[in-house]
């Protein structure tokens, strides 16, 4: 340690000097108050023993001097060594901003223990500061972060649909952020798809896990997957990503477009209920699976959802378990009882029943855990945001391609080639809306260029049950004797006064009559095909005996349902 | 792969369907249904675990309903997936088959 000793007496100094030199520190030596102060400003002093009474500047002065020269947080102790007894003078010492004070004439050991314990002071000084400026480092670091995580958080919530008239929703975070989550997308169909979800805990390690859903969420829709499918794919991410003791409990929910009939996946969440017309409770609704990310056996998943009917003015609301688990001032639970009593016969806004009832409840004690709930009614799904695969359509400015491939006996032979086609054309956004009806009728117009055209079964067959059987028994036999066949598919996306996807398939066989293929009544159990083909198609035609068929796609309509 | 299973409690006879429902599950579908013809049982298909479904399927299932003697709507399907659902509306067969 560096000691600064102030003394006017040479000799007062000196003994000092020899003194602390022999406990091991170095000693700077000052005969008066301006000079302490001088060599305080050139050197790095750790300790100062300090005489009152000296010529130019006193002690009292210099030390007001150096303590004034402290930077904040850099602690260095003054030991006033004086003569003077009295409390008055002592008093002066200390209020000139003074830390201690010794009486000459003073015992060694004494002095030695005073020097050694202002060092721990000042050593303990130090380190506080240390740690203290780490701290506000570490505190603007994780602001910064926290802005940039806060930043991406909420651009991945923005998929949700801002304007559907069909959904209501309340979202209050415990934090910044939050470990619910409310997503919304229109299905391909026109309907709605909701996902309410809730992982365990709250803050930032909770919602770390709501990005991949969030970012997964819209595809899923688009794909017009079961409620119960986005489930096993939920549950399929999250169970390989999260740690154990880290799951989400969620309902996913998809309303038809017409708004009369919901399809339910719950896992974990509080009960949701059903409300009548009048806001009394017609049915409650038990989640009936584990929360998604538990279980880690695929096939043990159960993609099973429920299906309810909505009358008119009927609705369902649902919950995260923060409205139940909301406390008041005086640490008592909201309770099921209190939510129950909200839904009362003539309550026409249950939500807002809700809300208020919870806001008198909590008042201005500390809200613990993120509360969101929203409500579905039945009614027409509009969604005022405008998705919309017409707007798809007519602005479509992607390019217009097509596609063409030859099977020749031993592709056919091998399997199936729709699922590869439908790989490549289910990869464009534009096909995906209606990915389902596009495979059904490639699917449907090779089995019968295969079928009728090169293996010539007849759809006659058919007619009775065995003959349906034979009919397949068949097709197994000749197909795997076929040598010498050939079908070719040409794909192209035409835009006429609306977007096609124009098909044409010929096979190599002697083609075959289609009235005989179409003649089927509704009973027969053959001619769906046709049918089907026709009914999803702006066009279609048998060209070259029944060997080739032509059909016309409306890409981007979506296929009415009636 | 697909895979037919059968399950008869009561009067309930439940015929589960995973996977791919076409042609190649002909003689296994029919296997699940054929033993109760005759019977008054109550038959329902769960579709929960049916992926894809095609004009064969269809078939199959009217199949199914004559065999049984089945009056329309008698045969339940459940848990059938929105995009199936757009298949069997597409062939209108919300006329012959109880969708729940």
């Amino acid at each position: 340690m560096q000691v600064l000793v102030v003394d006017d007496q040479a000799t007062n100094r000196a003994i000092l000097t020899w003194l602390l030199e022999d406990d091991g520190h170095a000693v700077i030596e000052a005969e008066n108050g301006l000079e302490a102060v001088e060599l305080y400003e050139k050197h790095e002093v750790d300790i100062v023993l300090m005489d009152v009474m000296m010529p130019v500047m006193d002690g009292l002065e210099a030390t007001q001097k150096i303590k004034a020269l402290q930077k904040d947080g850099n602690y260095v102790p003054v030991i006033f060594l004086t003569a003077l007894e009295d409390d008055k003078a002592l008093s002066q010492c200390l209020e000139s901003g003074g830390d201690d004070f010794l009486s000459k004439p003073y015992n060694d050991a004494v002095l030695k223990s005073k020097i050694a314990a202002h060092i721990r002071i000042r050593e303990l000084t130090t380190d506080i500061t240390a740690k203290n400026n780490e701290l506000t480092l570490h505190n603007s670091r994780w602001e910064r972060e926290q802005n940039i995580v806060a930043h991406i958080f909420n651009t991945a919530m923005e998929h949700n649909l801002s304007d559907c008239d069909s959904l209501r929703s309340h979202i209050a975070p415990a934090s910044t952020f939050n470990g619910d989550i409310l997503l919304s997308a229109p299905s391909p169909a026109g309907g709605l798809y909701v996902f309410l979800g809730d992982f365990t805990g709250h803050g930032l390690g909770a919602s770390i896990g709501t990005l991949p859903i969030a970012h997964s969420f819209d595809q899923l829709a688009s794909r017009h997957l079961s409620v119960g499918e986005i489930a096993f794919e939920f549950n399929k991410m999250l169970a390989t990503m999260l740690p154990d003791y880290m799951f989400c409990c969620a309902s996913i929910i998809e309303l038809n477009p017409q708004g009369d009939s919901l399809q339910i996946w719950g896992g974990g969440l509080p009960d949701a209920y059903v409300i009548n017309a009048d806001g009394s409770i017609k049915e409650t609704l038990p989640s009936g699976n584990m929360p998604l990310g538990v279980e880690k056996d695929d096939a043990k998943f159960n993609k099973g959802f429920e299906v309810r009917r909505l009358g008119d003015g009927e609705r369902v609301i649902f919950f995260t378990d923060g409205i139940i688990e909301a406390e008041s001032p005086e640490g008592e639970f909201f309770e099921e009882e209190r939510l129950l009593s909200c839904f009362q016969s003539g309550t026409k806004d249950t939500i807002g029943a809700i809300l208020d009832k919870l806001t008198n409840f909590i008042q201005d004690a500390e809200q613990r855990d993120d509360i969101t709930l929203f409500e579905v009614s039945a009614g027409p799904v509009v969604i005022n945001s405008g998705d919309a695969s017409e707007s798809v359509q007519k602005n479509y400015d992607g390019i217009l391609w097509n596609m063409n491939c030859k099977l020749g006996a031993e592709d056919i032979r091998r399997a199936n080639p729709v699922e590869e086609i439908m790989s490549i054309l289910g990869a464009q956004t534009l096909m995906r809306p209606n990915k389902d009806v596009i495979g059904l009728l490639l699917a449907e117009v090779y089995s019968n260029a295969l079928e009728h055209g090169i293996l010539e079964l007849s759809s006659e067959l058919k007619k009775t049950e065995d003959g349906f059987m034979e009919y397949y028994r068949l097709r197994q036999e000749r197909l795997d004797n076929l040598t010498d066949a050939s079908i070719e598919m040409d794909f192209e996306l035409i835009k006429k006064d609306e977007l096609v996807l124009s098909i044409r398939m010929s096979d190599s066989g002697k083609g075959f009559d289609i009235s005989k293929v179409n003649n089927s009544s509704k009973e027969d159990s053959f001619g769906r095909g046709v049918g089907l083909i026709n009914k999803v198609c702006s066009r279609m035609e048998y060209l070259d005996g029944g060997s080739t068929i032509e059909v016309d796609f409306p890409v981007g309509k979506t296929i009415a349902i009636d | 792969m697909s895979n037919v299973t059968s399950n008869q409690q009561g009067q309930q006879v439940t015929i589960s369907i995973a996977g791919r429902f076409d042609f190649n599950i002909l003689q296994q579908f029919r296997d699940a249904y054929s033993e109760h013809a005759g019977t008054s049982l109550e038959f329902i298909l769960d579709l929960a675990q049916t992926e894809y479904i095609d004009s064969s399927a269809l078939g199959m299932l009217l199949n199914m309903k004559n065999h049984l003697g089945a009056e329309d709507c008698a045969i339940e399907i459940k848990n059938c997936q929105p995009n199936l659902m757009k298949i069997f509306t597409i062939a209108h067969f919300d006329k012959k088959f109880k969708f729940v």
